[in-house]
């Protein structure tokens, strides 16, 4: 415990928390709980708690930074031990290095995908495969994981956020005593450290004793069929994929136990547990079931059990759309024919937001080591080495070098780095306009089958494509940024049609979406398709709802987040000139739904790009 | 820590399609690998390495990428210089599991100059990469969807002619490079590139249990092996090695597999009732029976064997539009095998 001397806040000082206390200490005592999400906003003390953990366990907390690359985490070359023994030396990433301890990152939704799922897979106990920079190896690590997201950041990928065996929140505490207690503690600790130690000291070595235990007796907890049970249905019930969330569910619950002092689980356990271990792995309830379950209450759960419905699990279920009220009426339209479509990327808006970076495939010079490698340059960062420059680099200083055995030396001086250029897609948003009125002599019709011929235009580009639909009282991401162009497809298929048009919300709904992904991926090329008759009637806050939309716009507009491609889907009489004067303010181009059919209309495309009216 | 034990290919519960789609692959290396895809958590990774302590043994040269001694033209530098002086060596060893990493570089798929060789005696060699190692062996590529393009390409490339060509680094080389590519996927992550969709002989979906009882015995099965995996996998020995054998035999009656005209008939009618362009499918669906047929001990393969495998083969293939719903496809492909 002389580790982390006076620096750490004692565990047992944080207030409340109590649920990723209670997921720290499963951790701690079960073989197969190994990794934990800890979800809160900023500065809700899920970094203090979580390096708490060395004052009351053995284990050591190592910090994951941000930034880590794929050679820190997973090991590299050691350049410098190969240069001056002439032998291949590995040096041992953060996972290596973390074996037996607890390896910790903060804000694990901002890291990068491949790095965050080999962290995932060693602590699931899997063998994980390097072949990097002319090295090969395996390994195996005992350690245990533990990050921590911002609720508020981009969500994490669903595959990774189903590796994580519990997921809890670490919630607000807003009474407004605890609050000040808090900062009391805070005050106190900062004055003196040594003498806030002490006050806690017995606490965290209970805390630490109450671990111990539980970590000798879990061997020996037993659960009943019975329980397993209704940790199957219960899983199936709330739609958990696979079967992580079983025998996560099922390991929590043995730890529970033990750590209550006892060697059988009990239902209560499995209550607990599951709030931890499902919380993560709920999918939406499919909407027949949402009306089967309406249409015949309580007929389905005849055991002790009832009381176990997915409500229980915390973030309860399906507040949204709240049944069929309200006299909008909803219809599904059907995708109408498609065509091939011109291509929009090419086309640029009237203010150039990225000049350089346009064109189909766009190439953006790689920093992650991956790509073609394509030249060498000199560089002080001795990553991805350039073996043949490098060598090149250090051939004439060969006979003035001291050999010592070897044949060529190379200094440091000599390293060459791999410049590397990788393919960069574009991302395509689709924002579509579902209110009633786009349902009028069956205009979604056509506006589902221009899109989808757009979506047959990004599979062949392999572009990241996303669909967002707006009506009634707000828009809803139906699908965030994915490579699957046939799931957009589906999702597109079954958006259902109706109600009013909240326009201004779907702007700045698809901006703050837009943002959060630009945050992650600045090297893509974003355009947002805005499939609108622009005939708002939702404001914001009660005003005029164009108005709104108008000055979304216009605040939108400034920024240069993305292209924006406005296709007008107002058809017929009487025309209006809200879609264009909305595109106008976004300073994007403007389309009508008939030009983006490429068959004898570019023509027009480029009178329409070419008179410009910024 | 070292080499850990697995867990048990006989163990996993249920998963029958997937189970019998790799151990066909296994039984006939020619049918050209299984792409399974599916939700996650439903153990595709854990079936695929623990293939692993099933497969058979081959008899090999002792050169770094395993030629086989038989296939004169197909040897690799060292070997063909061996070859002339008749000092070929070889040696038994077990075919085995080869994983590409989502992170690999392009120099350790291909393989590259050998660093720590030029160093050392300042001349160049070539460091053999993952293609090497594959080579006779199964490639496993989990999450292949995001496989980054180039490596797609390399791997397209050395799938199509069975051989690995490098020349990069100042170095150029050329060895063979046969494998039997098994990539798991979840398809919400995003698509496969169509040209390496092709390039799976079979495509299996797979999905979580359903069925209470059945995941029940998921976890009991999955805490006994956490609890104890070397006594977990002693459990499962026998079975393991039953297994083992009855591929093996399959192996050898495949050798003089006779197939009947009219399975060759309802290969090539499956293919066209279908639209399958090319005359891939058809080979494919022929080699799979064969394998299934000498799976089941018998040597002849009979139209029934096709039926039994023909969702395997053609799922894949059917969907010529990226947007077609494949549960029709399947269904209609069910309702044609039941029509027969």
């Amino acid at each position: 415990m002389d580790k982390e001397p006076l620096s750490g806040f004692p565990f047992s000082a944080v207030l409340g928390a109590d649920e990723v206390k209670k997921a720290i200490k499963c951790l701690l005592v079960s073989p197969g709980i190994r990794s934990v999400l800890v979800q809160g906003t900023s500065g809700s003390a899920k970094t203090t708690l979580v390096r708490s953990i060395s004052r009351i366990s053995e284990k050591k907390v190592i910090n994951l930074p941000l930034n880590a690359t794929e050679g820190q985490v997973t090991g590299a070359l050691d350049i410098e031990e190969t240069i001056t023994s002439g032998t291949k030396k590995i040096l041992p990433g953060l996972i290596s290095r973390a074996d037996g301890n607890i390896l910790y990152a903060d804000d694990a939704n901002l890291m990068d995908r491949s790095i965050l799922g080999s962290i995932l897979k060693a602590a699931s106990g899997e063998e994980i495969t390097a072949e990097r920079e002319g090295i090969s190896w395996k390994y195996t690590s005992g350690m245990k994981f533990i990050a921590t997201m911002n609720i508020l950041e981009n969500p994490m990928d669903e595959q990774l956020l189903d590796m994580f065996d519990v997921c809890v929140d670490i919630g607000n505490i807003t009474n407004e005593k605890e609050r000040y207690e808090i900062v009391r503690r805070r005050t106190e600790f900062d004055r003196d450290k040594e003498n806030f130690h002490k006050i806690y000291e017995e606490d965290d070595a209970k805390v630490s004793g109450e671990i111990n235990t539980a970590a000798a007796r879990i061997e020996f907890v037993s659960i009943s069929d019975d329980l397993l049970r209704v940790i199957a249905e219960l899983c199936s019930k709330v739609g958990a994929e696979g079967h992580r969330g079983d025998i996560a569910t099922t390991n929590a619950s043995m730890a529970l136990a033990a750590l209550n002092g006892r060697d059988e689980v009990i239902l209560e356990d499995v209550k607990d547990a599951a709030k931890m271990c499902l919380r993560h792995r709920m999918t939406e309830v499919p909407e027949e079931e949402n009306e089967k379950r309406s249409s015949e209450p309580n007929t389905e759960q005849p055991d002790a059990d009832a009381d176990m419905t997915p409500d229980d699990i915390g973030t309860g279920g399906n507040d949204e759309d709240g049944g069929t009220g309200g006299d909008d009426t909803e219809m599904v339209f059907s995708i109408g024919n498609t065509f091939s479509v011109i291509d929009f990327t090419e086309l640029r808006s009237f203010r150039d937001v990225n000049a350089r970076s346009y064109g189909k495939h766009g190439k953006t010079k790689s920093t992650m080591c991956k790509g073609r490698y394509i030249r060498s340059r000199i560089s002080s960062d001795h990553r991805d080495i350039a073996i043949d420059a490098s060598m090149r680099a250090a051939a004439p200083y060969q006979k003035f070098r001291k050999k010592d055995g070897l044949a060529i030396v190379l200094e440091m001086s000599d390293l060459r780095q791999k410049v590397r250029e990788r393919k960069s897609g574009a991302s395509i948003m689709f924002v579509v306009d579902a209110s009633g009125s786009m349902g009028a002599r069956k205009r979604m019709v056509s506006v589902k089958g221009a899109v989808f011929s757009l979506l047959k235009e990004s599979y062949k580009n392999r572009d990241k494509v996303g669909l967002t639909a707006f009506r009634r009282d707000s828009a809803e991401v139906l699908l965030p940024f994915t490579k699957s162009v046939d799931f957009a497809y589906r999702k597109l298929k079954d958006m259902p049609t109706g109600g009013t048009t909240p326009l201004a919300a779907a702007l700045l709904k698809t901006y703050t979406e837009l943002k959060k992904e630009k945050r992650m991926r600045p090297n893509e090329r974003y355009y947002v398709v805005l499939a609108t008759d622009g005939r708002a009637n939702v404001a914001m806050s009660g005003g005029d709802a164009f108005r709104d939309a108008l000055s979304a716009a216009r605040h939108i507009g400034k920024e240069a987040t993305a292209s924006w491609i406005v296709v007008d889907t107002g058809t017929g009489y009487p025309h209006t000139d809200n879609a264009l004067n909305i595109c106008k303010e976004l300073n994007g181009i403007y389309l009508k739904l008939e030009d983006l059919n490429s068959d004898g209309l570019a023509h027009r495309i480029k009178t329409i790009t070419g008179r410009g009216y910024a | 820590m070292g080499s850990k034990t697995g867990f048990p290919f006989t163990a996993i519960v249920g998963q029958n399609e997937m189970k019998n789609a790799l151990i066909l692959n296994v039984i006939n290396p020619s049918i050209g690998g299984v792409l399974i895809r599916g939700e996650k958590g439903t153990a595709k990774s854990t079936a695929v390495r623990s293939l692993a302590e099933l497969l058979p043994e081959r008899k090999v040269s002792k050169c770094p990428f395993r030629c086989v001694v038989s296939q004169q033209d197909e040897l690799c530098p060292y070997c063909k210089e061996s070859s002339v002086s008749g000092s070929m060596e070889e040696e038994t060893v077990d075919m085995s599991v080869v994983e590409l990493p989502l992170s690999a570089t392009e120099d350790r798929v291909a393989g590259t100059l050998d660093l720590e060789f030029a160093l050392k005696t300042g001349k160049k060699r070539f460091e053999p990469g993952v293609l090497a190692k594959a080579n006779g062996n199964i490639l496993y590529v989990d999450e292949v969807n995001l496989l980054d393009d180039h490596l797609v390409d390399l791997l397209l490339d050395a799938a199509a002619m069975g051989r690995n060509y490098v020349e990069r680094e100042g170095v150029s080389f050329s060895h063979p490079s046969k494998f039997i590519l098994v990539g798991t996927m979840n398809p919400e992550e995003g698509d496969l590139r169509p040209q390496l969709l092709d390039r799976f002989g079979m495509a299996v979906d797979v999905k979580s249990e359903k069925d209470v009882d059945t995941r029940i015995e998921v976890i009991k099965k999955r805490l006994e092996f956490e609890r104890d995996p070397d006594a977990f996998a002693e459990k499962h020995s026998n079975e393991q090695n039953v297994l083992r054998k009855r591929i093996d035999a399959a192996k050898s009656l495949l050798k003089e597999m006779e197939i009947d005209d009219g399975a060759m008939r309802m290969a090539v009618e499956a293919s066209l009732y279908f639209g399958v362009d090319g005359h891939r499918a058809d080979i494919t669906l022929l080699k799979s029976a064969s394998a299934y047929a000498a799976f089941y001990g018998r040597e002849k393969t009979i139209k029934e064997d096709v039926a039994s495998i023909a969702n395997l083969v053609l799922t894949h293939r059917m969907r010529r539009n990226p947007f077609q719903e494949s549960t029709i496809d399947t269904e209609e492909l069910n309702k044609w095998i039941k029509s027969l």
